[in-house]
C-alpha cells in the first residue's frame, strides 16, 4: 500500500512538472465535475416540486430549470475541454518522460545490465510508453466517480436514510464479482504469459527469413507447427475453464445488481406512497441510482485499469532504482606510465559464477598487447575491467598506480577508445556513426574522410555516397555489409584520439586480403599509441610487444611470442593448432 | 471500398472458422440493443403511472397491479439485456481463441507456402513482419469493431424512436444536430488519423533511440564516447518534429471537436426548455420530462461513442490491407514430385542470377560439377557470390538462366523431403531456436529425436558434449533456459549437420565464431566425419579449404580458377594471394614450432620454406 501511494505521488509530482497547466485544469474540471453530478438530481427533485406546487413560481421554476441545464451542458464541455488540453499533455508528458529516462541511461552502472533479470525490467521499463500520463488520468477517474457516488449516496439520504443502506447493497455483489474476475484473470495471465511467449516465438519463425530457409532446407516445417498445436490446445483449455466460470458468476452478479437497481426504485416508490418523500424527491432518487449505477460501472472499472497501468508504471519507477555508476573522485591525468591488474576476480551481479579468477599482468605504455585465448575465457570481461566500465569484485586495476575505483570515470574514459566485439550500428547518417566517438570534431570533414580512407580504402566512401548517407535499412538508409559495419566500428575507436586503444576481435567478418589490409593499416594507425588487441587470429601475435593468454579467468602466459613459443605451454599449443593449418607441405 | 471490402472479409473469416461462437456472439450483441429505448420508455410508464398513483387520482388496485408489471417487466429486461452482453462478451472471447486456434496453423502453412523469394524481397518486408505479429487478432478486431458499429447504430435508431413518440420536435433535432455531429466527428477523426500517419516515422525513430538507450552494447560506447549529448539531441529533435506535426493537426481536431460539442451543449438546452414548456403548459407528463431528459443526455454521448467505434473500425479494416497483400504472395514452385534418384552428382550448367527486381548478375555463367562424396571449397571475397550458389543448389531460388540439377533433375523438381536427404546446410547466418537443445541439434534429422545417443554422438563431434542435458532449453525464453555464446551455437549448429543422414553437407562459414584450438578440432573433425560424404566449404579461413578435393574461386561471380590446394598455390593467382596473405601472420620460416597436441616432446617440424621470405616481408610492415 505505502508503495502504490509513492508511486502515486511519484506520478502526480511528474505529471505536475511535465503538464503543470494542463495538471490543474484536470483537477479544476474533477471537482466541478463531481459538484455538477450532485447538484442533478437535487435540481431535478426542485424542478418537479415547483412544477407541482400550486400555484407555480414561474421565475424560480425557470432559473431552476436554466442551472439544470448548465448542469447537464456541463458534461460535454468539460468533456472537451479535457480531451483538448490531454491531448497537448499527452505530447508534453511523452518528451517529459522519454527525457528522464534518457538522463538516467548514462549513469546506469553497466555490470547491472549483464544480469538477465534486471535487463528484463530494463526493457520493461522502456515499454512503460508514457502509461503514466494513462495512469494519472486512470486514477483522477477513478477518483472523481467515487467521490460522486459517494456525494450521490449523500443527496438520497437526506430524501430518506434507508436509501442509502440498499444503495451500498446494490454495490457489494458487483464489487465482489469484479474482484474474483480480477484475481482469477491476473493469475490466469500469469501463468499464461510463458505460454503465449513460447506460442509468439514459433510463430514468429515462420515469417523470418533466415528460419524458413533453415525450416525449407532441413524440413522441420510441419514438427513446428505440431509443437505450436499442441502448446496453444492446452492454454486454450486452461482459458476457457477460467472464462466460463468467471462469466457464470458475472451473470450472477449482474442479476443481483439490477434486482437491486430495481428494489431501490420500489423501495423509493414505496416511501413515496408512504408519504415519507415527495414527488420531487421520487423523480430525484431515480435520476440519482441511474447516476449511481453507471458511476459505478465506470468507478469500478477505471479502478482496476489503473490497478493494472499501476504494474507498468511501477515498472518505469524501478528501472530509477537500477544501480547507478560508483563514480570516484579522483581525476584522471593523462596516462603516463603503466596499468596494472593485480589479483582480479570478477563475477556478474546475480551470478556466483567467477569469470576472472585472479588476474595478474602490467601494460606499459606505449605496449601493443595481445590477448588470446579460449571462447569464454574471459578475455572481453577483463576488456571491460580495464576501461572500468566494470569494477572488480576483488583485487585491483590502476593507472599509474591510482586504482580505477577512485577515480572519476568520466576522465578516465577520455583516454580510451574502443571498437567492441558487438559494436552498435546506428542508424544515424556516416558521420555520426563515425564521429560519435569524438563529436566535437564531428563537423571535420576533411579528417574524417581521411580516416575512413586509410581504414577502408578510398571506394569505401564511394560507395556508401558521402559521409552525410543515413545508414541502416530499418530506417530507410544505406545497408552496409557486415565488413563494412566492421570498418565503421573501427574507424569510430580510431576517431577518438586517446592514449589507449582497445580491440576486441576487430577483423572477424573480414574476408583474408581485406583483413590483412585493415590490420595493417591499423597498425600503421596506432603507432605511439597504447593498445590492446582480443583476437582468435593468434597470427597477429607475432606483432605484439606482449601477449596475455587466458584460461578459465586467469593470465596463464604472458610474453613475446618468441619467449612463449619456446616455453611450449598453452600459448604454444594454440598457436600450433592454427598455424598448422598454414604450413605449406 | 477497400475498407468495406476488409470488413466484410474479416466477418467471412470469422464466421467460416467459428460459426457457432460468431453466430451467438451475434445475437448476445444486437437484441439488447434494441432494449434501450424500451427501457427508457418503460421507466416512463412507471414514473407516470407512480406519480398517479401517489397524488391519489389512480388509486386503485389495477393501477398498483399495472404498475407492478410494468416494474417487473423492466426488470426482465435489464437482466436479459444485461446478461445477454455478458454473454456475448464470453462468446466473443471463445471466437478470439478458437479463432487463433484454427487460423494460426493455417497462416503457417501457408507462410511455409511461399516462394523463398517473397522473405528476401525488400518490397514485402513489411508484411512479414507484420504477419510475425497476430494476424488473427486483427481479423478478430476489424471483426469487432464491425459488430461494436452495428450494436451503436441499433441502441440510437431505437432511443430516437422513443424520443420522436414523447416530442417529434425534440426528436428532429435530434437528426438536425446528429448530422452535422457525425460529419465534424469524422473530420476529427480524420485529422487524428493523419497525425499517426504523418508521424509515423518520427514515432519510429523515437522508439528506435529509446531502443539503442536500453541497448548495454550502446550503453557501453555512450559511456566510453561521453556520446550521451549526441542521443539527447536526437531525443529532443524527433520528439519536437512529433510534436509539430500532432499539434497542428490537432489544432483542426480540438476545433471540429469543439463545433460538435457546441451543437450537442445547444440542443441540451433547447431539449431542456421545450421539456419545460411542455411540462407547463401540460403538453408533457412528468414521466416523459424525465424520459426525455434522460434519453437526450444519454445520445450526445452515443453519438460521440459511435463515431469513436466507426474510426476504430476505418483503423482496424485498414489495417487488415497487409493481410490481403499476403493472401496474394506468389506460392513456392519448387514443391517438386520426383522422389529418387539414379546418382547423386551435381551440376551447375551455365547458371547466371539476379535476385529478383535486381539488375545486377550475382553470378555470371558458372558452371562446375560435383562428384559423389567430393570435397568442395569455395573461396573468394566477400559479395563474390558464395552463398547466392548454395541458396541456388537448395533449390530456394531458380537460377535465372542455365541448370541447377541433383542426378541429372532439376533441383526444384524433387520433393522437399527428398532434397533434405540429399543437402544438409549449416548456414553462416544459422538460427538458434529457443527451445531444448534436443530440438535444436534434431532439426537436422528429425527422425533422430529420440535417439539420444545419435544425438550425443554428433554433440560430441562438434565439440559441444559438454554444453548441457539434451532436455535443458536454450536461449532466455524460458526462465530456466541457459543462454550460450555466439561460439557455442555455432557447435549446436555444427551437431546438426553432424546428425543428418544426407549425401552432402554444405558449410557456409562453419567456425566463424571459434576459438583457434576449437577450430583446428573443427577442421579435424569435417574429414573423419564426412570421409564417406561430399562436402562443400565456404570458408574465409582459406586453411579449411586445404582438405578439400577441389578448390573453386570465385571473383565477381565467375570461377576463376579451380583444382586442389597444392595445384592452385603452383599458379600466380587470387587464392595464392590470398593464402599468402592469412599465412603471413603464420609462417615465418625461421621459428621452430612445437606440436601442441602432442605435449611436451613432441615433433618440431618448420614453418614455409619458398614463401616464408614474402610473407615475412608481407607481415613485417605490419607493426
Amino acid at each position: 500500500m505505502k508503495k502504490i501511494l509513492h508511486c502515486v505521488g511519484e506520478v502526480f509530482k511528474d505529471c505536475y512538472k511535465a503538464f503543470p497547466a494542463f495538471f490543474l485544469l484536470a483537477m479544476a474540471l474533477d471537482g466541478l465535475g463531481v459538484i455538477a453530478a450532485m447538484l442533478e438530481p437535487v435540481l431535478l427533485a426542485r424542478i418537479l416540486e415547483l412544477a407541482g406546487g400550486k400555484p407555480v413560481d414561474g421565475v424560480q421554476l425557470i432559473q431552476t430549470i436554466g442551472a439544470y441545464g448548465i448542469c447537464l451542458a456541463y458534461v460535454p464541455v468539460s468533456e472537451v475541454l479535457f480531451r483538448t488540453a490531454s491531448q497537448r499533455a499527452d505530447i508534453k508528458g511523452a518528451q517529459y518522460f522519454g527525457n528522464k529516462l534518457v538522463a538516467f541511461s548514462r549513469r546506469i552502472r553497466l555490470e547491472v545490465l549483464e544480469n538477465p533479470e534486471t535487463l528484463d525490467r530494463f526493457h520493461r521499463a522502456n515499454a512503460a510508453e508514457n502509461s503514466q500520463f494513462v495512469f494519472f488520468k486512470q486514477i483522477l477517474l477513478t477518483v472523481r466517480n467515487g467521490v460522486t457516488c459517494v456525494g450521490l449516496m449523500a443527496v438520497v439520504g437526506r430524501f430518506h436514510p434507508v436509501l442509502v443502506l440498499s444503495g451500498l447493497l446494490a454495490l457489494v455483489p458487483s464489487v465482489l464479482t469484479k474482484l474474483y474476475f480480477e484475481k482469477k484473470t491476473t493469475a490466469l495471465r500469469r501463468m499464461q504469459s510463458k505460454v503465449l511467449r513460447r506460442l509468439g516465438y514459433i510463430r514468429g519463425l515462420f515469417s523470418n527469413k533466415e528460419s524458413i530457409k533453415e525450416m525449407r532446407v532441413m524440413g522441420f516445417e510441419s514438427y513446428l507447427i505440431e509443437k505450436w498445436n499442441g502448446t496453444n490446445a492446452q492454454r486454450v483449455e486452461e482459458y476457457a475453464q477460467v472464462n466460463l466460470d468467471i462469466c457464470k458468476k458475472q451473470v450472477w452478479g449482474i442479476i443481483v445488481t439490477n434486482t437491486g437497481h430495481v428494489l431501490n426504485i420500489a423501495l423509493s416508490f414505496f416511501l413515496l406512497i408512504q408519504g415519507r418523500i415527495s414527488v420531487g424527491a421520487f423523480a430525484a432518487c431515480l435520476s440519482a441510482f441511474t447516476a449511481y449505477e453507471s458511476g459505478m460501472t465506470v468507478f469500478l472499472v477505471m479502478l482496476f485499469n489503473a490497478i493494472s497501468t499501476y504494474h507498468v508504471v511501477e515498472d518505469y519507477y524501478a528501472y530509477f532504482t537500477i544501480p547507478t555508476e560508483r563514480d570516484g573522485e579522483v581525476s584522471y591525468h593523462p596516462f603516463q606510465e603503466a596499468i596494472t591488474a593485480s589479483d582480479v576476480h570478477f563475477s556478474y551481479s546475480g551470478g556466483d559464477r567467477e569469470v576472472l579468477r585472479g588476474v595478474d599482468c602490467a601494460i606499459r605504455k606505449g605496449e601493443h598487447v595481445v590477448i588470446v585465448g579460449e571462447n569464454g575465457s574471459g578475455k572481453t570481461t577483463f576488456s571491460k575491467l580495464l576501461t572500468g566500465a566494470f569494477l572488480p569484485s576483488q583485487g585491483r586495476i590502476s593507472y599509474d598506480g591510482l586504482s580505477t575505483e577512485e577515480m572519476n570515470r568520466g576522465s578516465l574514459y577520455a583516454h580510451y577508445s574502443i571498437v567492441p566485439q558487438d559494436f552498435v550500428r546506428y542508424w544515424f547518417s556516416l558521420r555520426e556513426n563515425v564521429g560519435i566517438s569524438d563529436l566535437d570534431r564531428c563537423e571535420d570533414t576533411e579528417a574524417m574522410e581521411a580516416l575512413l580512407e586509410k581504414v577502408a580504402g578510398s571506394e569505401f566512401l564511394e560507395n556508401v555516397g558521402g559521409l552525410d548517407v543515413q545508414l541502416g535499412k530499418e530506417y530507410g538508409g544505406q545497408e552496409l555489409s557486415g565488413g563494412q559495419w566492421q570498418k565503421v566500428a573501427i574507424a569510430r575507436g580510431l576517431w577518438r584520439e586517446s592514449d589507449i586503444i582497445i580491440l576486441d576481435e576487430p577483423t572477424s567478418a573480414l574476408d583474408p586480403l581485406v583483413e590483412y589490409d585493415v590490420l595493417s593499416k591499423f597498425a600503421e594507425m596506432i603507432r605511439g599509441r597504447t593498445s590492446v588487441i582480443i583476437s582468435h587470429r593468434v597470427g597477429i601475435c607475432r606483432m605484439a610487444d606482449k601477449i596475455l593468454v587466458m584460461k578459465g579467468g586467469c593470465v596463464v602466459e604472458c610474453g613475446r611470442h618468441e619467449e612463449l613459443l619456446a616455453a611450449g605451454g598453452e600459448y604454444a599449443h594454440i598457436w600450433q593448432e592454427q598455424a598448422k593449418w598454414y604450413q605449406n607441405g | 471500398m477497400r475498407i468495406l471490402r476488409n470488413c466484410i472479409f474479416c466477418l467471412k473469416t470469422v464466421f467460416r472458422y467459428v460459426p457457432g461462437n460468431a453466430l451467438a456472439s451475434v445475437i448476445c450483441f444486437f437484441v439488447p440493443a434494441t432494449f434501450t429505448g424500451l427501457q427508457v420508455w418503460l421507466i416512463q410508464r412507471i414514473v407516470d403511472g407512480a406519480l398517479s398513483y401517489a397524488q391519489g387520482t389512480l388509486q386503485t388496485a389495477a393501477g398498483l397491479e399495472g404498475l407492478l408489471l410494468w416494474g417487473l417487466i423492466l426488470l426482465l429486461i435489464l437482466l436479459l439485456g444485461n446478461s445477454m452482453q455478458r454473454v456475448g462478451l464470453y462468446q466473443m472471447d471463445l471466437v478470439s481463441w478458437r479463432l487463433m486456434e484454427r487460423m494460426t496453423p493455417d497462416i503457417a502453412k501457408r507462410l511455409t507456402e511461399l516462394e523463398y523469394a517473397s522473405f528476401e524481397d525488400p518490397a514485402t518486408q513489411n508484411i512479414f513482419q507484420k504477419m510475425s505479429g497476430a494476424p488473427e487478432l486483427g481479423v478478430y478486431n476489424c471483426c469487432l469493431s464491425t459488430m461494436f458499429v452495428i450494436q451503436r447504430t441499433i441502441v440510437l435508431v431505437s432511443s430516437m424512436v422513443v424520443i420522436f413518440a414523447i416530442s417529434p420536435w425534440i426528436g428532429l433535432g435530434i437528426v438536425l444536430i446528429g448530422i452535422p455531429m457525425l460529419f465534424l466527428g469524422n473530420y476529427a477523426a480524420g485529422r487524428n488519423m493523419a497525425v499517426t500517419s504523418a508521424s509515423a516515422d518520427v514515432r519510429r525513430r523515437m522508439s528506435g533511440i529509446k531502443e539503442l538507450l536500453t541497448d548495454r552494447r550502446a550503453i557501453y560506447e555512450m559511456k566510453i564516447f561521453n556520446a550521451e549529448r549526441l542521443f539527447v539531441r536526437k531525443w529532443n529533435t524527433y520528439s519536437g518534429q512529433y510534436a509539430d506535426i500532432a499539434l497542428s493537426e490537432l489544432k483542426k481536431e480540438t476545433a471540429a471537436d469543439i463545433g460538435s460539442r457546441l451543437l450537442n451543449v445547444t440542443y441540451l438546452l433547447f431539449v431542456v426548455c421545450m421539456a419545460a414548456a411542455g411540462l407547463m403548459g401540460g403538453g408533457l407528463t412528468l414521466g416523459q420530462f424525465t424520459a426525455a431528459l434522460t434519453a437526450v443526455s444519454g445520445i450526445g454521448a452515443s453519438l460521440n461513442d459511435c463515431n469513436r467505434q466507426v474510426v476504430w473500425l476505418l483503423a482496424n479494416a485498414m489495417e487488415m490491407d497487409y493481410y490481403m497483400d499476403f493472401l496474394k504472395l506468389e506460392t513456392r514452385t519448387d514443391l517438386g514430385r520426383v522422389d529418387t534418384l539414379p546418382h547423386y552428382s551435381i551440376a551447375f550448367e551455365n547458371v547466371s542470377f539476379r535476385y529478383p527486381g535486381t539488375r545486377q548478375d550475382i553470378l555470371k555463367n558458372v558452371t562446375f560439377y560435383v562428384r559423389e562424396g567430393e570435397r568442395i571449397a569455395f573461396v573468394g571475397e566477400n559479395g563474390a557470390g558464395k552463398s547466392t550458389i548454395i541458396k541456388l543448389l537448395c533449390g530456394l531460388y531458380e537460377p535465372t538462366t542455365g541448370s541447377v540439377t541433383v542426378g541429372g533433375v532439376p533441383v526444384r523438381e524433387l520433393t522437399p523431403r527428398l532434397r533434405t536427404q540429399v543437402l544438409s546446410v549449416v548456414f553462416q547466418d544459422f538460427q538458434t531456436y529457443q527451445m531444448t537443445l534436443r530440438e535444436n541439434v534434431a532439426f537436422g534429422n528429425l527422425k533422430a529425436l529420440e535417439e539420444d545417443e545419435k544425438l550425443l554422438q554428433a554433440l560430441r563431434q562438434a565439440g559441444a558434449e559438454e554444453l548441457a542435458g539434451l532436455d535443458c532449453h536454450l536461449g532466455r525464453l524460458e526462465e530456466e533456459g541457459r543462454d550460450l555464446s555466439r561460439g557455442e551455437w555455432q557447435r549446436v549448429a555444427m551437431a546438426r549437420a553432424f546428425v543428418s543422414d544426407a549425401k552432402y553437407v554444405i558449410l557456409d562459414e562453419p567456425t566463424a565464431s571459434l576459438d583457434p584450438v576449437a577450430e583446428s578440432r573443427m577442421y579435424e573433425n569435417f574429414s573423419r566425419i564426412f570421409h564417406n560424404r561430399g562436402t562443400i566449404l565456404i570458408s574465409h579461413r582459406l586453411a579449411s579449404a586445404r582438405m578439400a578435393d577441389r578448390i573453386l574461386v570465385l571473383d565477381g561471380g565467375r570461377i576463376v580458377q579451380a583444382g586442389n590446394h597444392v595445384e592452385l598455390m603452383g599458379k600466380q593467382g587470387l587464392y595464392r594471394t590470398m593464402f599468402l596473405a592469412q599465412s603471413s601472420f603464420y609462417g615465418t620460416g625461421t621459428e621452430a614450432i612445437r606440436d601442441g597436441s602432442s605435449g611436451d616432446n613432441g615433433s618440431i617440424f618448420y614453418g614455409t620454406e619458398a614463401e616464408g621470405g614474402e610473407c615475412s616481408r608481407m607481415a613485417g610492415g605490419l607493426l
